[in-house]
């Protein structure tokens, strides 16, 4: 139990660390952004790439952002079932955008892959956490 | 998490700072967003200020004076089925979601061009 107990504290110590730093660097994408938002303005009926990214940012990094402040997150199952949903490449503006940019926004297709690392980090965290949960009768 | 500012931590470092006139304009602004994955909207919008570089009561003043009324809105009607839609006017969005009353709550706000 200690073992695991000290896997989970790594674990946690990692996602804050990668969180960090994907808030650090958010600023740094802005001259790419205005570029995108020109070339990816969005259609009628779909969100933009910059909306879709938005939102996968905050509902990941809200996760992640809980185990960092609490140790764990509020409606613990609800939490998981999310984040195996919020695949980053399974989006298709996403997925569309990163095989369309082909390296000409490399800090922004660096930070996909950085957030969609957190997101697993943050679900293999609470999976670990569920694992040392009480089976209840 | 309670959004009670005695016993809410993230509301209390929020209003660190601020005037009795500036924290009653950022707390009926609070009102008009949704928690999303965080512990609560205090919690959130500390975040996206940090995230953002924006003093708080500048990024929530910001989403609250967006105007709906001319804005494209995404589904036109009702939600996507991750329960969001988007307002979109010129370079700046809204995404929101109901509440748990029907009520549409902004989740995030951005700027194209920030």
């Amino acid at each position: 139990m200690a073992q695991v107990q000290d896997h989970l504290k790594v674990q946690r110590d990692y996602t804050i660390q990668l969180l960090n730093q994907l808030t650090a660097e958010y600023p740094t994408l802005k001259a790419e952004m205005k570029q995108i938002s020109g070339q990816y303005p969005g259609v009628d009926d779909e969100f933009a790439f910059l909306e879709e990214f938005e939102l996968l940012i905050v509902s990941i990094s809200g996760y992640a952002k809980q185990i960092q402040a609490t140790g764990s997150v509020r409606q613990f199952d609800a939490a998981i079932a999310h984040l195996q949903q919020l695949q980053v490449f399974a989006n298709s503006t996403i997925a569309q955008f990163y095989r369309g940019a082909s390296g000409q926004y490399p800090k922004v297709q660096s930070y996909l892959q950085l957030l969609d690392y957190l997101r697993l980090l943050t679900l293999e965290y609470l999976q670990m956490q569920q694992t040392m949960r009480p089976i209840s009768a | 998490m309670t959004d009670d500012p005695f016993t809410d931590p993230y509301l209390n470092e929020l209003l660190k700072g601020y005037r009795d006139a500036e924290i009653a304009e950022l707390q009926q602004y609070l009102l008009e967003w949704e928690a999303g994955t965080y512990n609560n909207v205090a919690h959130s919008v500390i975040h996206y200020a940090e995230r953002k570089q924006f003093d708080p009561l500048k990024y929530l003043r910001k989403a609250h004076n967006f105007s709906k009324k001319g804005a494209k809105r995404v589904p036109i009607s009702g939600y996507r089925s991750d329960g969001s839609a988007v307002y979109r006017k010129e370079n700046e969005f809204l995404i929101v979601r109901q509440d748990q009353y029907g009520v549409e709550k902004i989740v995030t706000y951005g700027i194209n061009e920030e």
